[in-house]
């Protein structure tokens, strides 16, 4: 078995696409002859070569192009509405639980945040447009902060329209970004640290 | 570098600073490229459409974060699994197909095409109940061609552990349909 593997399975997607030089594929060959296992490898491998999907209705990919840019506008635009009366709330809570995480000591569980504090779920995740840019935030990954807030995440009462929604690592996002980065610090240096802190601890 | 890759570096780069029409044309050269990636991966058109539609719009919103570490069409396809997937989560377990409860054909004449298409619709079932990293796998690797080291680029893995998702995928299709042991 471990021969398989090491010298023909990877070669049998190339073999059955017919990218092999004629040696190589000779090689397969012999090699199936007596290898069952990667025979019916290579059926597997057919069975998805000889599938046809079907289409989407014509206009789906003459639209849809105008269609996403459209989309994104409208939620920048709805974002924008939302920004000032709702951001600094929003935006609190995440620094709050930011700098929360980052105090030593064991972290600090949903329900030492106080009322002020706490998250739920956005219905447009794109409300705020820059949730999904919450992965690492000074090495604190975004699963840590979703166990610390627990699964029950809260509404946030404070009439704030902004909730975050908040997407696990490797949701395709990488880190928070040169711009996010930038508001946070703002945000810190707005609202003085130590005041964050007490809100929290309170 | 390729005349179109060079051009897929502007229009990126167009993108980024908010250039529409630029990501429309970004979409133009990737749009039936993942559709059918999300048709394979969810099976249904309906849904396929919906998600290309969904993960374009994530890639535009998040095209500030596209470093071109990758290519323009690694980063939409790691968006557009991400889309996928949390599509089943939020529709949750109702819809997943157990390998274990798809039934067994035995005793059909193999030159039958009622026979055939019957055994045809039980490989795909076990392909659709596949756990979704396993199925992700497999898509990437025998659909797109995907050498393993780009599909753990998609998938934000090792590539050891897109080799073993494929070669899980692949061992539960022989146990299950080919009645093989693993």
């Amino acid at each position: 078995m471990s021969s398989c593997r090491e010298n023909c399975r990877d070669m049998l997607l190339d073999y059955a696409r017919g990218r092999l030089v004629h040696e190589e594929s000779q090689l397969v060959e012999n090699h199936l002859e007596r290898c069952p296992d990667c025979l019916i490898e290579l059926k597997i491998i057919r069975q998805f070569e000889s599938r046809d999907l079907p289409e989407p209705p014509p206009w789906f990919f003459n639209s849809l192009p105008e269609k996403v840019t459209a989309q994104v506008e409208e939620r920048r635009k709805k974002r924008m509405r939302w920004m000032v009366p709702a951001w600094a709330g929003g935006m609190a809570a995440a620094v709050a639980a930011v700098l929360m995480l980052l105090q030593p000591g064991p972290p600090t569980r949903v329900e030492d945040l106080g009322s002020d504090y706490s998250f739920v779920r956005t219905e447009d995740p794109f409300s705020l447009g820059i949730e999904e840019e919450l992965l690492h935030v000074s090495g604190v990954f975004i699963n840590d902060l979703i166990q610390t807030l627990g699964p029950d995440l809260r509404e946030v009462k404070d009439d704030s329209l902004i909730t975050m929604d908040l997407i696990p690592e490797g949701d395709g996002y990488e880190s928070m970004s040169e711009e996010t980065m930038r508001i946070f610090e703002d945000l810190l240096e707005k609202m003085a640290p130590e005041r964050v802190r007490k809100k929290v601890m309170s | 570098m390729t005349s179109q890759t060079t051009h897929e570096g502007e229009l990126v780069k167009r993108a980024r600073k908010g250039d529409a029409k630029a990501f429309e044309d970004l979409v133009r050269m990737h749009q039936r490229a993942l559709y059918r990636y999300l048709c394979w991966l969810s099976g249904d058109t309906e849904d396929a459409m919906e998600l290309t539609q969904s993960s374009f719009v994530k890639a535009y919103l998040s095209m500030g974060r596209f470093r071109g570490e990758s290519s323009f069409k690694t980063y939409l396809f790691r968006i557009a699994s991400n889309t996928w997937k949390n599509c089943v989560r939020d529709r949750g377990r109702r819809q997943n197909v157990n390998i274990e409860d798809v039934p067994v054909l035995s005793g059909n004449n193999p030159h039958d095409e009622v026979a055939r298409e019957q055994e045809q619709e039980r490989f795909w079932k076990l392909v659709e109940g596949l756990p979704a990293r396993q199925k992700e796998a497999l898509v990437l690797r025998l659909k797109e061609g995907y050498p393993f080291e780009k599909v753990a680029e998609v998938m934000g893995c090792s590539t050891g552990a897109a080799k073993a998702s494929y070669h899980h995928a692949v061992g539960k299709l022989k146990s299950s349909f080919y009645g093989e042991d693993q």
